[in-house]
């Protein structure tokens, strides 16, 4: 990323702090000592708290592409710091994206989108942009697609060979030919004429989603309708201890998969799952219980706690308390107050009392964010009698701590806490 | 507090523990909210990096490798990876004609 360093009238000289944010370099500027962060390029903290920093168009693709481009070029002259940072550090392309900021409103182009489709038009914030990838040399460009007082549409179905990467395309009102590449009108009418670049970054596209939550993403794929879920989950369960206890392999998958994507939809999911509260299959509606209460959405209140009383399912009961809770259960203190007295189940009873503690606060986007990434199919199933599968977690000081540091040296007690602790 | 019984689902109730100890953070929706750890000492800033033509390259850098590739008032300027991946070297301050910049990695 390449920063303009001239912002509020002051020329700023940028060092590394020594600090990370969501394990991203934070910079520090040696005239205030405020902090920034580098991917947003915004002070964070300090005297310039809120100034940002233009970023510069830059590229980032493999020497010879960029000499071959510009052969006057000059080059940084420090000593390597690595052996070989190669196009392959951005292999698997499904881990990277090109992401553009444009007027506040953030978009993703998965590398692995670009391997297939490597020119696409678009429309960003209102902006006409044109995006395009070379898999050669991994380079990536956004382009505007305003040139003068012209908003130039192009033929991108003329796409290169795999081999030889990126073809030449024509706009459709001229029939000049131009480079998607580097921007430039190789021949016709407008032959000359530069494309505006616009300041795309390369990022993992984990840390994209991090800092950019509200992005937008090219390629994803239309949403699923939450009644569709529904009915696969309905149709692929046995019974409810298929899901519930033991927790085989594909009986949790489904289901967390099922909870992921309904919770992903959000709020457009409530009146499916308020219907499916009543579901003749008890499965159905534990589940839709359950995802509610991943969404936390007010709107369902009142069929939430008529469920909560009235389902002869515990299952049910527990998780509409949770669902009520998750929408703010301080509005339903009193409803919440006779559960945690008079159920006849104490799990039930317990989640009541931890209900009437919860504000509801951010919950729908805590746990989109919580699951966004959440892949049961990597995830291995516990099983009595065989070694626990391998995994890791942050510790309370940060460091990463994997199962497998302790085989052979000492025995492992794992406690996962229970709902009201 | 641990339960004396056994838990009718176990998972999902850690999973609403988990997510009500995150809430409880007032992590906020819109903005992620900024809390820095520090790692290691600040660096001394570059100011004053030096620069070679591409004519007079030989290994410095090599034709696959990547680097950040910027024009500045008309004028190309690369910064190889390899040599902005130490923690010392992920910013560059530079200058081009009037235009101040930073190269970061």
């Amino acid at each position: 990323m390449v920063y303009a360093t001239k912002t509020r009238g002051r020329t700023l000289t940028l060092r590394v702090s020594g600090m990370l944010w969501n394990r991203s370099l934070v910079m520090e500027d040696v005239e205030t000592g405020s902090l920034w962060s580098h991917i947003l390029g915004k002070a964070m903290q300090g005297e310039l708290a809120g100034a940002t920093l233009d970023v510069l168009p830059a590229v980032m693709t493999t020497w010879a592409d960029w000499k071959r481009a510009h052969p006057g070029t000059t080059v940084l002259d420090m000593s390597r710091t690595a052996s070989s940072f190669d196009r392959d550090a951005y292999r698997p392309a499904s881990k990277f994206v090109l992401g553009v900021v444009i007027d506040g409103s953030p978009k993703a182009y998965p590398y692995d989108l670009l391997s297939r489709t490597p020119v696409i038009e678009d429309e960003i914030a209102g902006r006409p942009v044109l995006v395009a990838f070379d898999p050669e040399s991994t380079r990536g460009a956004i382009w505007s697609r305003r040139v003068g007082d012209r908003v130039l549409d192009f033929d991108v179905s003329a796409k290169g060979s795999p081999e030889s990467g990126v073809a030449a395309i024509r706009d459709t009102a001229t029939r000049s030919s131009w480079d998607p590449l580097s921007g430039a009108c190789v021949s016709g009418e407008l032959e000359g004429r530069r494309l505006e670049a616009l300041p795309a970054i390369v990022s993992h596209r984990k840390a994209w989603r991090v800092f950019h939550p509200h992005s937008a993403w090219a390629g994803a794929r239309p949403a699923k309708r939450p009644a569709d879920l529904l009915a696969r989950f309905g149709e692929s369960y046995r019974d409810i201890d298929h899901f519930m206890r033991p927790l085989d392999d594909d009986g949790w998958k489904l289901r967390f998969r099922t909870l992921r994507e309904l919770t992903l939809l959000g709020r457009e999911a409530t009146a499916d799952l308020v219907a499916a509260l009543a579901d003749s299959r008890p499965a159905v509606g534990v589940l839709a219980a359950q995802a509610l209460s991943f969404i936390g959405d007010p709107a369902a209140r009142p069929a939430l706690e008529r469920a909560a009383v009235e389902s002869s399912s515990r299952a049910l009961r527990l998780y509409a308390v949770d669902a009520i809770g998750a929408a703010g259960g301080k509005r339903s203190s009193e409803l919440l107050e006779k559960i945690s007295r008079d159920d006849s189940n104490g799990d039930v009873r317990a989640h009541a009392r931890f209900a009437l503690e919860r504000d509801g606060a951010g919950i729908g986007t805590l746990y989109r964010d919580l699951l966004r990434d959440f892949d049961p199919a990597r995830i291995d199933t516990a099983v009595v009698g065989r070694p626990a599968p391998e995994f890791a977690l942050e510790s309370h000081d940060g460091r990463s701590v994997r199962l497998s540091t302790f085989r052979g040296k000492r025995a492992v007690l794992l406690v996962f806490i229970y709902g009201d602790t | 507090m641990l339960s004396r019984r056994r838990p009718v689902q176990s998972i999902p109730s850690a999973a609403v523990a988990l997510a009500a100890a995150l809430a409880a953070s007032t992590l906020s929706a819109e903005e992620p909210e900024f809390a820095p750890r520090r790692v290691a000492r600040p660096f001394p800033p570059i100011t004053d990096a030096p620069f070679r033509r591409a004519a007079d390259v030989t290994d410095q850098v090599l034709p696959n490798e990547l680097v950040l590739g910027v024009v500045v008032e008309g004028v190309p300027r690369a910064y190889p990876i390899n040599m902005l991946t130490g923690p010392r070297r992920e910013i560059i301050n530079d200058r081009i004609g009037d235009t101040a910049f930073a190269a970061t990695w």
